[in-house]
């Protein structure tokens, strides 16, 4: 489903005549494949956030191949880019990143305004998913009359909402309290089991980590992996 | 994304800063106002002139004088009138011709009372092609009937009031000399041939007023002819001897934009022609360029007004780069953004000019009041009829696009700037 190949990746810091390189992802390498739960973990400012914006397509890499769900994205333009992720993947953020001037409602039907659905179908989608991450009642409500944990269900909706094969989310309970962040990751889990989503989750929270199917872990810019409890149950 | 999500996504980030967009397209109205005023005064006078300049001759009109063939002044005969017929475009000839005194003088009389007018043979099916309009009767059904001028009852003086005149012989009176009153319709006329010199009748024809033609559209000009079907020119020919009887002829043109073409072939073929539209055409170079001189200055208040525009929008990236960032990331086509941003000031441009154009004509409505009266209070003139302001169809048209596409065009960077916000920035930036 997603396959690093020797991914290297560099910031340039400094004004013009005095830059420097700080390298932060060494000859990265690992491969994901299809429903799993995968955790990546390290330390903060380790590249966590650098590797998923790679693959995400937010930056692009110094050298090294990136494939996702069978296509080279490694050299993809812009606007190439953004039509992929709207068909392939799904974004889950630390700060949710609702828009505030749309409700609860309408910010899970963006994904699909942003695919051209026609408004019937999408009223009916939204509303539908706004009852499976358990907003029915807030589907008019805008970001900011919602709690942290309902911002990230309606978040998590709207990555599902066009159903897409991948989501990627960094740091998705980083924001929440304990009990919000274990509703929110079993909802990761049922809507992984029911169809069959990978997703990539970034953490440096251990008894996230430890929910997860597989755990990489950065060190220095390397990539090392764990397995999982919930593998090994497997 | 779809075209009317598009159209309601720019519309609710519009509503979202109403004083900020009203304040802008209230700078892009005063803009489009005055440079549709302005220009409207060069149109305005353009056409109160060229009115005035066709109110005495018809535009599709074209007035034949002589013919030369290699220098030579060849005359003007029934052939040659024949000849100008069969041109293309042309709907009419009137071949107007007057009997002069000559040796044998023509004279009016009605009744007892006598008259000054001149006689004019003409072609009254060819008249009423050329839309010559009667005031009273109607155009002549048989050869004795006529037409007399508007005037011609002035004309008519009674033996009595002419025996006081200070020289009885003088043929021509003034017309407040007359004193025939009532209507002269109906009435019989005797145009009577005298040899100058004997002073012996050579002959005399008896004619009934069939109709009288319009007044002259100038209220100087006078009008107290007679008008004579063509049948008597070659007989009036005899009896004064004249060479030619076509002493006035108009062609009268299909349409005003083939009288150029015509008249360049009447030229052509050694004709002495003169038209109001190749008068005007020179006016009208001199009347476009002032047009476009006005629009020009116009344009650059609109231009002005775009510096608001390009402030507004880049505001309004600023303001949104978080929502922007957060929709590029979930996968917008930058190009659909960039369209969301160029509609938002494509409709303060759009808003702007119809405001303009309703101002404007408000503007323009009240000038051609205001105006004429301050002239008429200062100068004590009265006769200004000049429309100062005019604003035709096109004028709202050019203003239209010049306002539209200055709006889009200063809304062009910072829309380009909204399609290059960086995903990442945005989002770390947070709303
Ligand atoms: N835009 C940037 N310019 C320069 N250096 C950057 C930039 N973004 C990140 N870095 C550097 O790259 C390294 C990795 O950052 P990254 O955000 O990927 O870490 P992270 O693992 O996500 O950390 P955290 O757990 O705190 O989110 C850090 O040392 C950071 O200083
Ligand atoms: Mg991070």
């Amino acid at each position: 489903m997603i396959e690093v190949k020797h991914v290297h990746y560099a910031y340039t810091i400094g004004k013009k005549g005095k830059r420097t390189d700080v390298p932060v992802l060494r000859d990265v390498n690992f491969e994901i494949r299809k429903g799993e739960i995968t955790a990546i973990a390290g330390k903060s400012g380790s590249g966590k956030s650098t590797l998923l914006n790679l693959l995400s397509g937010f930056i692009s890499v110094d050298s090294g191949m990136i494939t996702i769900n069978g296509k080279d994205v490694t050299g993809l333009s812009e606007k190439g880019w953004s039509s992929f992720r709207l068909e392939h993947i799904g974004f889950v953020f630390q700060n949710y990143e609702l828009i505030p001037g749309l409700t609860a409602l309408e910010n899970i039907e963006l994904p699909m305004v942003l695919k051209g659905e026609n408004q019937r179908l999408r009223r009916e989608k939204a509303e539908k998913m706004l009852r499976k991450v358990g907003l029915e009642h807030q589907s008019s409500h805008y970001p900011n009359e919602l709690s942290g944990g309902q911002q990230q269900r309606v978040s998590i909706g709207r990555a599902l909402i066009n159903e897409p094969a991948i989501i990627f989310a960094d740091e998705p309970t980083g924001s929440l309290d304990s009990e919000t962040e274990q509703d929110i990751l079993t909802l990761i889990r049922t809507l992984n089991e029911e169809k069959n989503i990978t997703f990539v989750l970034i953490t440096h929270d251990h008894e996230v980590a430890s929910r997860a199917d597989r755990r990489l872990t950065l060190t220095d810019g390397r990539l090392t992996e764990e397995r999982g409890e919930y593998s090994e149950a497997k | 994304m779809k075209l009317s999500d598009q159209v309601q996504f720019t519309m609710r980030n519009m509503r979202k800063n109403k004083l900020r967009i009203f304040m802008t397209v209230l700078a892009t109205t005063m803009g489009s106002a005055f440079l549709i005023v302005l220009a409207s005064v060069g149109f305005g006078l353009q056409s109160s002139l060229m009115e005035e300049a066709s109110s005495h001759q018809p535009l599709t009109q074209i007035q034949i004088w002589d013919r030369y063939e290699s220098d030579e002044l060849q005359g003007i005969d029934e052939r040659t009138i024949e000849e100008i017929k069969e041109l293309e475009h042309i709907r009419t000839v009137v071949p107007r011709g007057m009997v002069y005194h000559m040796d044998v003088s023509p004279s009016v009389t009605l009744e007892d009372y006598m008259s000054g007018a001149q006689v004019i043979v003409t072609d009254f099916e060819a008249e009423k092609d050329s839309n010559l309009s009667l005031s009273e009767g109607d155009f002549p059904a048989s050869e004795n009937e006529i037409l007399v001028g508007y005037h011609f009852s002035e004309s008519l003086i009674s033996p009595e009031a002419a025996e006081q005149r200070t020289d009885p012989e003088d043929p021509y009176f003034a017309p407040e000399e007359g004193d025939y009153s009532g209507s002269v319709l109906g009435k019989n006329i005797t145009v009577s041939f005298t040899n100058q010199e004997s002073g012996e009748i050579v002959e005399e024809e008896t004619f009934t007023i069939a109709g009288i033609t319009a007044a002259p559209s100038r209220d100087w000009n006078r009008n107290g002819n007679i008008y004579v079907a063509g049948e008597f020119r070659e007989h009036f020919m005899g009896l004064t001897g004249q060479e030619h009887m076509y002493t006035e002829i108009n062609a009268h043109v299909t349409s005003v934009e083939h009288v150029e073409n015509v008249t360049a072939e009447l030229k052509e073929q050694g004709y002495s022609v003169y038209s109001i539209s190749e008068e005007l055409s020179s006016m009208n170079l001199f009347f476009n360029a002032l047009k476009a001189g006005l629009i020009f200055v116009g344009t650059i208040a609109v231009l002005i007004a775009s510096i608001g525009i390009f402030n507004t929008m880049t505001m309004a990236v600023t303001e949104r780069t978080h929502e922007i960032g957060v929709m590029k990331a979930l996968g917008a086509n930058p190009a659909g953004i960039r369209r969301m941003f160029l509609m938002e000031s494509g409709a303060i441009g759009l808003m702007g000019t119809l405001f303009g154009v309703v101002i404007a004509y408000a503007v323009s409505a009240a000038s051609n009041v205001i105006i004429p009266a301050i002239l008429e209070a200062t100068t004590g003139t009265d006769t200004l009829n000049i429309t100062f302001s005019a604003i035709p169809a096109e004028l709202v048209l050019i203003a239209g696009l010049i306002s539209v596409a200055v709006a889009t065009v200063s809304g062009y960077r910072p829309a380009l700037r909204a399609t290059r916000v960086n995903v990442l920035q945005a989002l770390r930036r947070e709303a």
